[in-house]
């Protein structure tokens, strides 16, 4: 038996997005950073923090994790669908 | 900054979270839409965090879910102040006497400005408003404004406009004063023109008129440049106009005057004050011991701190004088470079005494030495000006036949 080659189609969201020229975030959820220098982060469509340490902060967002590193990392305000970020930022790496 | 304020009027607390996964602590509270602010890792199991007092209330079952301790830190804000303080009654009674002679002592006038006098002297102002109703310590609700203004224009005939502003207990007073009326001529009106100034004749423009001198001619002040009045060459039927005429002379100048060949150098010594100056409600409270400025020679710097709540002002102010001591040191200068700016200063001062618009044609400055600290410097200014001064003349009555 001749085995189906599956290709995957874009999502619906994405296609209308793609179509109507709307933004990514709007429609599927994707994060969106706000970064001020290396001393101030927003991140908005965040799901949750997976972890807090002075160097490192991690969070959970619908397209993976987002980790950032840096010094004196504070979070000076967290609601449920934002999170503001202070402190050297010296990197950030985004993964599945 | 609102966002500080109206978290200082909601009122903070600030909190310990201790446990094996505060961030699941932090992820509960976040869902169910409580704000957390200033989160800071103290430790590898414990975190600080800011959240409203409001909030606080709602943490009993999130900690108990999320296995954290929790403990406060600090409260702060207006609410948990008043709570502290609820039970101390003289400290309320103060405050509240303090607010009510704060408020009752702002309805009256502390401070007036006057802004916009240049020849008219302030205390002619004052002395003048204080007649008319407005001086310190009148009660500013009952200032018209407009009978202030009028009352003032009528009794002050050399100002022109006046308005009061009220700012809090200030008033500032803001005035325009009169420009004198040039003279106007009525276009029927006779009139020759005069030499304003003594000189030689250089050109002349006449555009209505008989000129009764000619180019090249001397003239002296007050000698009659162009007439007015008209003469048929039969001898009757005189006319008598209005002369319009530019006439251009040559005028001299010169001016004298001895300078030293020392400058008294300020320099300062190091040494100053300074000296505060409480006013409270019109009462000048100096905040120092002994003589206000201690020096002989000094400069001194004011400045002016105000309390005011949207500009407007409150009644109390802080006057901060620094005096800096100097001594003054003769050195001696250069005698050309002593002629050279005396010569300046004088043409300057001639320049100053002059028609608007008139052309300096050259300057001769020469000196001499009095005595070996002073030069003497004669500086000899010559000038093109328009000289013509319109003169109004009294038409002859005519004699009935």
């Amino acid at each position: 038996m001749k085995k189906k080659k599956v290709k995957k189609r874009p999502a619906f969201r994405e296609v209308l997005s793609e179509k109507l020229s709307l933004p990514n975030d709007m429609l599927l959820d994707l994060p969106r950073l706000t970064l001020c220098g290396n001393h101030e982060l927003e991140v908005e469509n965040y799901k949750n923090v997976l972890e807090y340490l002075e160097h490192s902060i991690s969070l959970n967002c619908t397209e993976g994790i987002i980790r950032l590193t840096g010094e004196n990392l504070e979070i000076t305000a967290i609601t449920d669908d934002s999170v503001s970020i202070r402190g050297n930022i010296l990197s950030i790496s985004f993964s599945q | 900054m609102l966002s500080r304020l109206i978290h200082y009027l909601k009122g903070s607390v600030v909190l310990r979270i201790s446990g094996t996964f505060p961030e699941r602590f932090v992820n509960v509270c976040a869902s169910r839409g409580i704000l957390l602010r200033d989160i800071k890792r103290l430790s590898k199991n414990s975190i600080r965090l800011t959240m409203s007092i409001h909030s606080f209330r709602l943490l009993p079952p999130i900690a108990r879910r999320t296995g954290v301790r929790v403990k406060i830190l600090r409260k702060s804000g207006l609410f948990p102040m008043l709570h502290k303080h609820r039970k101390r009654k003289v400290l309320l009674i103060g405050v509240l006497v303090f607010m009510f002679l704060f408020i009752g002592l702002n309805q009256f006038v502390w401070k007036i400005e006057i802004t916009g006098n240049e020849k008219i002297p302030t205390t002619t102002i004052l002395e003048n408003l204080k007649e008319c109703g407005l001086s310190v310590g009148a009660f500013r609700h009952s200032l018209n404004q407009k009978k202030i203004k009028n009352d003032m224009l009528i009794k002050m005939t050399d100002l022109s406009w006046l308005w009061a502003e009220k700012k809090g207990s200030k008033v500032i007073v803001t005035v325009k004063e009169k420009i004198p009326i040039p003279e106007i001529f009525d276009a029927n009106d006779y009139c020759s023109i005069v030499a304003a100034k003594d000189g030689v004749i250089h050109s002349m423009i006449v555009r209505n008129g008989f000129p009764a001198v000619k180019i090249g001619d001397t003239v002296q002040k007050n000698s009659l440049l162009v007439s007015g009045m008209l003469e048929s060459e039969r001898g009757v039927d005189t006319r008598y106009l209005q002369a319009e005429a530019e006439i251009y002379a040559r005028t001299w100048y010169e001016k004298t005057k001895a300078f030293s060949l020392y400058s008294r150098d300020p320099k300062e010594t190091g040494a100053h004050v300074t000296r505060y100056r409480l006013s409270l409600f019109g009462l000048d409270i100096p905040c120092f011991w002994g003589k206000e400025n201690p020096y002989e020679e000094s400069i001194s710097e004011h400045e002016l701190y105000e309390l005011s709540l949207f500009g407007n002002y409150l009644g109390i102010s802080l006057s901060k004088d620094t005096y800096r001591e100097i001594e003054y040191k003769d050195i001696r200068l250069a005698q050309d470079f002593v002629v050279e700016n005396g010569a300046r200063e004088l043409c300057d001062a001639i320049d100053a005494v002059v028609f608007p618009n008139s052309e300096l044609l050259n300057s001769t400055p020469s000196h001499h030495v009095i005595d070996e600290d002073t030069v003497e410097v004669t500086v000899v200014c010559e000038y093109l000006e328009n000289i013509a001064q319109k003169v109004k003349m009294e038409r002859p009555t005519e004699e009935l036949p």
